[in-house]
């Protein structure tokens, strides 16, 4: 590599992307973690460096928690309302699954300041869900439910005129749960595609992440509230717990669902972070490059995160091992800083060769954790990456391009959809459908649910049954004739034309096979895609994870301050 | 809202997911009804009434079959097309393959469309066409011709003008209209039970009562909600 180093330009040295064969399996896709470009993360990098204002108009909720909380948010431009209907727990038919009927609060996010109307007919709606019909100008209905342990700790404490037990805080770190984050027509809310780029939640899933952000800051509003009403000498939470506090998240079998049925988002998501890891990769840095102290920093900074995670995964690497992957990768950072030798080469590209020296001797979830942390490197690039985001649902096809055309792409770029064993026993173990409560996405075996509605993509055994048909076909012929005679592959065949030539869409995997792990593209959306935090898993199929872990308070965002938030620190007893 | 005039707002992701539930109740292969669950709603923004044609016609569709269309004749740009009885919506993904294939070999195209079910929904493919970068003509459901050109317009992201009506507008439909479709829609997800429960979330309740999973998912569950034989929405 050094040699090579040596005579080549940085543009010729400067890696590409990785290939779709790796990080479109799912073992990849579920170590990657969150990154600038995460939505989490992005969104409130443009709230602080836009300084929105976010504020309580109205906080009516009296001491069992039932009332109403309406919030002011003021981005450039453009003002909307976050209005909160509080309700005190029940524990009957609660559950953190879509299936619950539980909620101790519920909401509405619209464009505009909340007026009366917007309130009431809100408060008369929401309870309906599936049979309410939201006001025009509302862009998200949410609902969520407390911790209940850890918010009346919570609570407590503060009335005591103390802060929270951080232990107590650590184990879950949140103090609500989102239970639901219905837009984008959704029970009559706003069309997402139609918000347009100038609108301030334009960019892909802004609107439900200020939901979600808001929840956040309902949660410690409502700790703080409830207890000043039952005590004069109550506390506010300290700041540093304020930050420390995200939201909780639970997410399961809806988002392999979202996955297939939005290719272009995930792949644009997916190529903007490859992109920008390639370009970071490719700095030619010198020793002293101000940008590897930033690097160590960031890299201090996850390490102190994982040795503090109090959490336990069941399929995924434990954070104490992430930790200590992490600092192998420091020492050869600070011993390259100060010798200038790296593995005895002395390399022009030194991320490159940091990242290449390390992607087979630590864990994946390590391995992704120093490639997000190299994005911080070019935060100018990867915000500019950020803005892109996003592509259309429809999926198109060209009906007078040719069979041969067809086989060339599938050739091409499906060879792994070809060569998976479709017809084994267990290559359709299971189901993919929903349930007529709540329209929960279930998976089980074929066997337990025998006239459900089989609602999985099965991409590969699509796409094998696809090539049979065109290899019994004349080359030449339009796929408009093709398609007179299959027209079982019509959906198909625009998804592939769609998508021809474009790196990240499709996992490679077969859905419906026994050993096929669904948890795996869950965290990929839940971590990558979102930017959540200490996602659990449980039963290889649903994820709890923490949500602006480590957010700047509505006070530092007015003040345009947090950068680096992420990976909070507990905060001191 | 339904306190005015009862009519509510309906979105196109409910008209879609509607119209998608329904159509997989029929005998149309998935990747088919994949490709046409957008006509009811197109129907519907054109002022053709789709989604009271969708519920009318159910029970017809449930056996609509769109390999019966074939080609009786062709010429230079021009293609008869049998459409064996098939309803309009199931006809048109086809009969706009073939006007783009015209259109790339003669510069347009013309079909003369025979023997297909509700023709005055054929009109529906002047904005569907659209998607597929075509200007398509139908004037006289009497005697169906489809004449089709290239679509000629510089804003390529927004040429799928139905489609941003209905994404930016939504329609106003009928209240009890829009919950009868809802409710037929609703025939399509699996019947709740005990056993179709445990195949999601973070722990299950097993028959003899064995909770299966980590306790520590912080989600306060009420487990005897799990094992309820009925769960209501209401």
């Amino acid at each position: 590599m050094a040699m090579v180093a040596n005579n080549a330009t940085a543009e010729q040295l400067k890696p590409a992307p990785r290939p779709t064969e790796k990080v479109m399996l799912p073992a990849t896709l579920a170590a990657m973690q969150p990154t600038r470009l995460s939505g989490a993360r992005a969104f409130m990098n443009k709230m602080i460096g836009e300084r929105w204002d976010i504020g309580v108009d109205r906080f009516d909720i009296d001491e069992t928690g039932t009332g109403t909380a309406v919030y002011h948010i003021r981005a450039p431009g453009q003002e909307f309302s976050f209005i909160a209907f509080s309700r005190p727990p029940s524990s009957k038919m609660r559950t953190g699954r879509i299936i619950g009927r539980a909620w101790d609060m519920m909401g509405a996010l619209n464009e505009g300041p909340a007026t009366e109307t917007h309130i009431e007919a809100a408060r008369a709606e929401l309870p309906k869900l599936y049979r309410g019909r939201s006001s025009k100008n509302t862009l998200v209905w949410c609902r969520s439910n407390r911790s209940m342990r850890v918010f009346d700790h919570t609570v407590e404490s503060l009335m005591r005129g103390e802060q929270p037990d951080v232990a107590e805080i650590a184990g879950s770190c949140y103090l609500m749960r989102n239970t639901g984050l219905d837009g984008n027509g959704t029970f009559g809310t706003r069309s997402f595609p139609s918000l347009g780029p100038d609108h301030a939640l334009g960019g892909a899933l802004e609107a439900q992440l200020l939901n979600a952000y808001l929840m956040r800051e309902f949660s410690c509003d409502l700790v703080e509230h409830l207890a000043r009403l039952k005590s004069d000498n109550a506390a506010p939470l300290n700041p540093a717990i304020r930050r420390f506090v995200g939201v909780g998240n639970g997410s399961a079998l809806g988002l392999i669902f979202f996955i297939h049925r939005h290719p272009r988002l995930i792949n644009s998501w997916l190529k903007a972070r490859e992109f920008a890891i390639a370009e970071a990769r490719g700095l030619e840095l010198q020793k002293d490059d101000p940008r590897i102290d930033r690097l160590l920093l960031l890299l201090d900074k996850a390490i102190a995160f994982r040795r503090q995670d109090r959490m336990t995964y069941e399929t995924f690497a434990s954070s104490a091992d992430i930790a200590r992957d992490l600092d192998r990768v420091v020492g050869t950072l600070r011993s390259w800083r100060e010798t200038g030798a790296m593995e005895g080469a002395s390399p022009r590209l030194p991320l490159d060769c940091l990242a290449t020296l390390f992607e087979d001797r630590i864990l994946p979830e390590s391995f992704e954790t120093l490639l997000s942390l190299l994005i911080e490197l070019i935060p100018e690039t990867a915000d500019q990456l950020a803005t892109g985001i996003g592509g259309k649902d429809e999926l198109t096809l060209q009906a007078s391009r040719t069979v041969g055309e067809l086989q060339t792409l599938i050739n091409a770029e499906y060879r792994w959809a070809l060569d998976l064993d479709m017809d084994g026993p267990e290559a359709r173990t299971y189901i993919w459908y929903k349930s007529e409560t709540a329209e929960e996405p279930r998976r089980g075996p074929r066997s337990e649910v025998p006239d459900a509605l089989d609602l999985g993509l099965d991409l590969p055994g699509g796409i094998q049954k696809l090539k049979a048909d065109l290899d019994g076909f004349d080359e030449t012929a339009f796929l408009s004739r093709f398609l007179l005679k299959h027209p079982e592959h019509r959906y198909l065949v625009g998804r592939l034309q769609s998508l021809a030539g474009e790196p990240y869409h499709s996992p490679i995997a077969n859905i419906n096979a026994a050993d096929f792990v669904p948890i795996e593209l869950v965290r990929l959306m839940n971590v990558t895609v979102h930017g959540i935090d200490k996602t659990r898993d449980f039963l290889n199929r649903n994820l709890r994870g923490v949500l602006f872990h480590g957010a700047p308070t509505t006070d530092d965002i007015r003040a345009g301050k947090g950068e680096f938030w992420y990976y909070p620190e507990e905060p001191a007893p | 809202m339904t306190t005015h005039a009862e009519t509510l707002r309906i979105m196109p992701r409910e008209m879609r997911m509607m119209s998608e539930r329904i159509l997989q109740q029929t005998d149309l292969p998935m990747g088919f009804v994949l490709t046409i669950y957008d006509l009811p709603m197109y129907s519907q923004m054109m002022g053709l009434g789709g989604l009271h044609l969708l519920e009318q016609r159910f029970s017809r569709l449930k056996t609509a079959d769109p390999r019966k269309l074939r080609i009786v004749s062709e010429s230079s740009g021009k293609l008869t097309v049998d459409c064996g009885a098939e309803h309009a919506w199931i006809a048109i993904p086809a009969l706009i393959d073939l006007l783009c294939e015209l259109t790339e070999r003669f510069g347009a195209g013309q079909i003369e469309i025979l023997n297909v079910d509700d023709p005055k929904e054929l009109k529906t493919a002047e904005g569907f066409g659209r998607r597929y970068g075509l200007e398509v003509a139908f004037a006289d459901a009497a005697r169906p011709v489809f004449s089709a050109h290239n679509l000629e317009t510089e804003d390529h992201a927004h040429q799928d003008t139905v489609l941003w009506r209905a994404l930016e507008n939504g329609t106003d439909v009928p209240a009890d209209l829009w919950w009868r479709i809802y409710a037929l829609a609703k025939q399509a997800l699996a019947p709740d039970t005990v056993v179709s429960r445990r195949h999601a979330g973070p722990v299950m309740v097993t028959d003899d009562g064995q909770v299966i999973g980590r306790a520590d998912n912080d989600d306060d569950t009420d487990l005897e909600f799990l094992v309820r034989p009925k769960i209501s929405e209401e």
